[in-house]
């Protein structure tokens, strides 16, 4: 395995007739990182990673990886892995079969189908019908696909969806095996939780735009802190003076923000405030995703 | 190339379609054989003639019909079943992909012509022998009327795949292409009005490539001319195709 391959997208643009898809779009994704790449389903996700693939062709700006484009790549399973659609297969033809198809265009032996079934969980499946496969287990055999050549560089389309709780456990569990491993990982999800667990990395767009790009741990960064206190009134003046802007919402709960909850516990010693509870409250990644993309949050 | 056409040989191979559509084709070409034996009428095609009997031994040409499904199953498939995606992934070059459906297909239509033949002569031979028929083609106009049907039936698997590439809507393809073969051409060729232009159309040029004479005197082209003919149209669709299919995004 090759490994320190950049994916690179800049400027990149797609019109469906009066539709811009994806508009002047710029982000880059880096070896031993997975980057998750969000936005509301019709954001432009898929239509993107689609142009990185060369399937679809750009209206404008480039997208590379290691600075070739898809389709210049001498043999694409040796350096980029790709799961696209849940279900791209033929639903006759056994998971064995389907792999061993790849194995056949890219010249390895067939005992790597076996060998990525195994790295899947699929072996007790490998020769049934993908007809049987439950959506887990197409989930799977798509991984499956894009591994038959232990790329460097992995992008996955919502690889969780249709997942049940289980099988998104394992999903997250195999990807951070695979980040583990020095890969390059693209991740696209519009579930966010599930990509604030694996990602390092999050690029949001919306309606084809970039709205973000940069560290999780910047993004969720700056929380609020709760404080219980009998003393509420005393103790919201003692925050305010040191700095923290307070908010009174019910009895002795005062809500801050702009101190740690180390410093609203010292500060509580330092006066001798009776606490009953502090807490540290961080934005969930949804609520930021929510504020960035202007969407209403639909519960 | 060899590594692609190995990977579409088992594509081919590893659903259950191209056995189904070998019984088909077998069964047709039993069928066709038969007829062409039990329903003879005296004439200028009866048995005893030397085109009555090219006739007989021709009738593997049914398998056009599958093959030219094949071919266009090979690429509409793809898209049915979204193994599109995968396909290009492996290989961004889609002329190249188009090019070893074309080989692999070709190949496949030859061993299709090759069983349907077997069966051609295994209905034949006893049929003629027990009807006290002396079979008067000479063994070199024998070998050009099967090799002749051999072709066309390769040459329609490849017109298939260039079909499946233009059309991505197989129903649409596959109802066309039926609707050609057992109508539309059969009407050019037999009207007398369109009868000289229809002798350069796929249909009737497959004709003539397999030495196949119909009894109404439709106007045909020589063997070697029908196959060139075939063959141009073959390609011209595949090159076609291939363009068309080269351009479009796969979403």
């Amino acid at each position: 395995m090759r490994d320190g391959l950049r994916i690179e997208v800049e400027g990149l643009s797609k019109s469906f007739g009066d539709v811009r898809a994806v508009d002047a779009l710029s982000f880059s994704a880096e070896p031993g990182e997975v980057t998750g790449f969000l936005g509301p389903n019709g954001a432009g996700k898929t239509t993107t990673l689609r142009m990185l693939l060369g399937l679809v062709d750009p209206s404008g700006g480039t997208a590379t990886i290691d600075g070739t484009t898809y389709a210049h790549l001498d043999q694409p399973a040796d350096v980029v892995g790709a799961a696209l659609e849940a279900s791209s297969f033929h639903p006759g033809r056994s998971g064995r079969d389907h792999l061993r198809i790849y194995c056949a265009v890219n010249g390895y032996p067939d005992t790597r189908a076996d060998e990525t079934l195994a790295l899947v969980d699929l072996t007790a499946a490998v020769r049934r019908p993908v007809r049987g496969y439950s959506l887990g287990m197409r989930q799977r055999l798509g991984l499956a696909t894009a591994l038959i050549g232990d790329p460097p560089v992995l992008v996955l389309d919502e690889p969780s969806n249709g997942l049940d709780p289980a099988g998104i456990a394992w999903l997250r569990g195999f990807l951070k095996r695979l980040a583990g491993e020095g890969r390059t990982m693209l991740v696209s999800s519009h579930a966010l939780w599930e990509v604030q667990q694996i990602a390092d990395r999050v690029v949001i767009i919306n309606n084809g735009r970039l709205v973000h790009d940069g560290r999780l741990d910047d993004l969720t960064a700056g929380g609020r802190v709760l404080v219980t206190t009998p003393d509420a009134e005393r103790f919201a003046g003692v925050l305010e003076s040191a700095g923290a802007t307070v908010s009174r919402d019910y009895s002795n709960t005062l809500e801050t923000s702009g101190l740690t909850a180390r410093d609203v516990g010292r500060l509580a010693f330092k006066h001798s405030v009776e606490v009953h509870a502090l807490e540290e409250r961080r934005d969930g990644l949804e609520q930021i995703f929510f504020s960035l993309t202007g969407e209403e949050k639909q519960r | 190339m060899t590594a692609l056409v190995r990977a579409e040989f088992r594509k081919l191979t590893t659903t259950r379609l191209w056995l189904w559509m070998l019984v088909l084709g077998l069964a047709m070409t039993g069928a066709t054989t038969s007829a062409a034996i039990g329903f003879a009428e005296p004439g200028p095609l009866s048995l005893q003639t030397a085109a009555g009997q090219r006739t007989v031994f021709a009738q593997a040409t049914a398998t056009l019909v599958v093959s030219g499904i094949l071919g266009i199953i090979a690429v509409t498939g793809e898209f049915t079943h979204q193994t599109a995606t995968p396909t290009f992934l492996a290989t961004p070059n889609r002329g190249r992909v188009a090019r070893a459906k074309l080989l692999t297909y070709a190949a496949a239509g030859l061993g299709y012509a090759a069983a349907c033949t077997a069966v051609v002569l295994a209905v034949a031979l006893p049929w003629l022998a027990a009807k006290d028929v002396d079979v008067v083609l000479s063994g070199t106009d024998l070998t050009r009327t099967l090799a002749g049907v051999a072709l066309e039936v390769a040459l329609y698997a490849v017109l298939g795949v260039g079909l499946g590439c233009l059309m991505r809507n197989q129903i649409a393809a596959i109802v066309g292409f039926v609707v050609y073969i057992f109508v539309l051409g059969p009407i050019l060729s037999g009207v007398e009005a369109t009868s000289e232009v229809a002798q350069y159309l796929p249909y009737q040029a497959g004709n003539a490539l397999g030495q196949l004479t119909s009894s109404v005197g439709a106007a045909m082209l020589g063997q070697a001319a029908g196959g060139l003919v075939l063959l141009v149209w073959a390609l011209a669709f595949a090159a076609l195709g291939t363009r068309v299919a080269i351009r479009r995004d796969i979403t």
